[in-house]
């Protein structure tokens, strides 16, 4: 079943568009994470989703339901955690969760039996009493999070869940999610942090300039990107004829030095296994000393950079 | 489960009175203005006392009148300087702090978000007036001053910081930024205070004559005055009129006086500010909505027209059940000799116009030969004669 379809999704300010044309199909029950630099869109996207704003042109469908139109219904399905977000002044933990219980009209019993389900949840039982002011960053975007759950939603909308979080809060935060996945929920979670995503999310979404230039699972979308290889080298003398091999060799496109002594590099080769073998063997032959000759990882930020045009400043 | 409404209270309201009224700060603001009311009446009524001692009047009632007029414009000037700030801020702030998206992912209507904003820091400014009451009853202990005037005059305050918080909450929505919101609402309700003051004033001193009283009826404080007025003689609070300079005169003046007016200002004052809270509400309740928010649905113009309607209905018909008491008065109004407008006097002036009321004899009583004689004639309510003989005594 998919939960979230968006069909040509568009919307501009004041005449520039911040996503155009977007077509997502989100699966139920998985871990979808948008990625991009940012302006890229992905909060206006997630907003769109959550029925905060409206699409310029496009539609939206949540859980096979057009959210024009079941908008009302749709709100009792989304738990949606801002990018920003404010805190209450003078309110405490629980009734923080307390408030927002209240405003999705859950009985009284159910609500205090909700609130501490949650805390529990998101490991914020000991500063029940606590001020909401007074909680760490990563306790509040925890608290946040426990806010979007009181309904019992089975979508997810998260605008950067883990951005300003120290690494053991993004730790904690990835098992959190994973742990709502396993609930059987549907998470779209944005963030421009790579790697927070690779080790998390079933699925991605590439995301730029408002338009989803890749999608897929990280390995799909490194696969589908990288069709020239790049092979690492490492040489121990003779490297003025190594270069002239390398430089003569057709499916050679680019040579970068990483390192002079010894001598290390990073070939561009657009060949195919044997072509790769010949290349060794050439140098061999040549009396090229090789230490080192293997494919490089296509790393995650590089399959980034490129689909994004190397503009990460966005 | 998850459909069924239970009767809940508005969770805004619950919210708000939580974090409004935690930490003593609510109680302490409270005490303070209590304390500076109560230091304000004694040095009214030392003040008072002190003057009488001169002129020779007739002290009880007198203090008591002063004491009472002076409380309620302080509690006037209190409303008109808090309310802005606790209600301007209200739609802003959650803008501002980024909340009000997570309020709007909710099924929480909009509307409910206004309703509950406006109760709530409703609830804060009514508390300080009805905290106020016990000590403004300290008057009945002067006498001059009947239970019926009491209540108009905390009804008249009421209606005002309704009509105040609701601008405020209207800006508030109409800007989405607190700085602005609560400076545009500052800046009318003082145009609301002494523009139509200033603007009486230049007329009359244009026109080298009385101005036209109609003028002032949008200014809270001609609305309170004249709430007060009947009871209250203007001449008995020649020491506060220093605070509102000449026109407290034309203000608070008695029905019959130096215009064609029957009525009393605040009869003209109360439907503007009510029509007024009630326009600004339903436009607030549209300014609120995320998207959509003139696309306003068939069945939406229909309940606004109804509640305009009833409203204008409800004036209409509170008008035309009133008017037997108040448009009578014209037949008996002394168009022959019409009451030369008053000097304005430092010391307290000899007693020669009577209270005021605006329960002047109907029709078929006789005439009374001059105006001192009226209290003699007729009394309808025991009210006041109690009244009357207060003030004579």
């Amino acid at each position: 079943m998919i939960a979230i379809t968006t069909r040509n999704l568009t919307r501009s300010f004041n005449g520039v568009s911040a996503v155009n044309d977007l077509s997502l199909k989100i699966q139920a029950g998985t871990l979808y994470g948008l990625i991009g630099p940012n302006g890229a869109g992905k909060t206006t996207t997630l907003r769109m989703l959550a029925g905060l704003i409206e699409p310029t042109s496009g539609e939206i469908r949540i859980n096979e339901l057009r959210n024009r139109d079941y908008w009302r219904e749709l709100q009792w399905q989304i738990g949606y955690m801002p990018d920003f977000y404010g805190v209450y002044e003078d309110m405490l933990v629980w009734e923080y969760l307390d408030f927002f219980a209240r405003c999705y009209r859950l009985a009284p019993e159910r609500r205090k039996q909700v609130t501490e389900e949650l805390l529990d949840l998101v490991d914020l039982a000991e500063k029940r009493e606590a001020y909401v002011h007074t909680l760490s960053r990563g306790m509040r975007q925890r608290l946040c999070l426990a806010h979007a759950l009181v309904h019992d939603p089975n979508i997810l909308l998260l605008d950067e869940p883990a951005s300003g979080l120290d690494p053991r809060a993004r730790v904690e935060m990835r098992e959190l999610l994973r742990e709502l996945r396993d609930m059987g929920k549907t998470i779209l979670l944005s963030s421009h942090i790579l790697s927070e995503l690779a080790e998390l999310c079933d699925t991605v979404g590439i995301i730029d300039h408002g338009q989803l230039v890749a999608s897929g699972s990280i390995e799909e979308i490194q696969k589908r990107i990288s069709q020239t290889r790049r092979l690492v080298l490492r040489l121990l003398d003779n490297k003025f004829i190594a270069q002239e091999i390398l430089q003569s060799n057709q499916h050679v496109s680019s040579i970068s030095v990483l390192a002079e002594e010894p001598f290390t590099a990073e070939v561009r080769f657009s060949g195919g296994e044997a072509d790769a073998a010949n290349l060794l063997e050439n140098l061999v032959g040549s009396g090229v000393r090789v230490a080192l000759f293997g494919e490089a990882n296509a790393n995650l930020e590089d399959v980034f950079l490129h689909l994004t045009g190397g503009d990460e400043s966005g | 489960m998850k459909h069924s409404a239970s009767l809940n209270v508005n969770p805004i309201i619950i919210k708000e009175l939580r974090s409004r009224m935690r930490g003593g700060r609510a109680f302490v603001t409270l005490t303070i203005i209590l304390l500076f009311l109560s230091i304000f009446s004694y040095a009214v009524a030392r003040l008072t006392q002190a003057a009488a001692q001169y002129s020779g009047t007739p002290v009880s009632p007198q203090i008591g009148q002063t004491v009472f007029a002076g409380l309620a414009f302080l509690i006037l000037f209190i409303i008109c300087a808090i309310t802005p700030a606790v209600t301007a801020n209200a739609i802003s702030d959650e803008k501002e702090k980024l909340t009000y998206d997570m309020l709007l992912t909710t099924p929480l209507d909009p509307v409910t978000v206004l309703w509950g904003k406006l109760v709530a820091s409703m609830s804060y400014i009514f508390l300080l007036i009805f905290a106020a009451l016990p000590m403004t009853s300290l008057v009945f202990t002067y006498g001059g001053v009947t239970f019926r005037d009491m209540l108009k005059a905390v009804g008249m305050l009421l209606v005002i910081a309704v009509m105040i918080g609701m601008i405020g909450l209207f800006m508030s929505a109409l800007f989405g930024k607190s700085g602005r919101a609560v400076a545009s609402t500052y800046i009318i309700v003082l145009l609301l205070i002494i523009g139509p003051l200033f603007l009486a004033a230049g007329i009359g001193i244009f026109r080298q004559g009385e101005p036209p009283r109609m003028l002032l009826f949008p200014s809270p404080v001609s609305a309170l005055a004249s709430a007060m007025s009947p009871s209250v003689n203007p001449q008995n609070l020649s020491s506060l009129s220093w605070m509102f300079g000449g026109t407290y005169w034309i203000m608070a003046s008695p029905p019959i006086s130096y215009d064609s007016i029957p009525r009393p200002l605040y009869h003209y004052s109360l439907p503007l500010y009510l029509g007024l809270s009630l326009v600004l509400y339903l436009l607030a309740s549209r300014l609120v909505l995320p998207m959509h928010r003139w696309q306003i649905r068939w069945s939406e113009w229909v309940l606004a027209f109804v509640l305009i309607l009833g409203f204008v209905g409800f004036i209409a018909s509170a008008y035309v059940l009133t008017s037997p008491r108040y448009e009578n008065i014209i037949i008996v109004s002394p168009s022959a000799n019409p009451t030369p407008a008053p000097l304005i006097e430092p010391v307290v002036p000899e007693l020669d116009t009577p209270p005021g009321d605006n329960k002047i004899p109907p029709t078929d009583t006789p005439i009374p030969a001059s105006w001192n004689s009226l209290g003699y004639h007729v009394c309808p309510s025991l009210d006041e004669r109690w009244n009357r003989t207060l003030w004579k005594s």
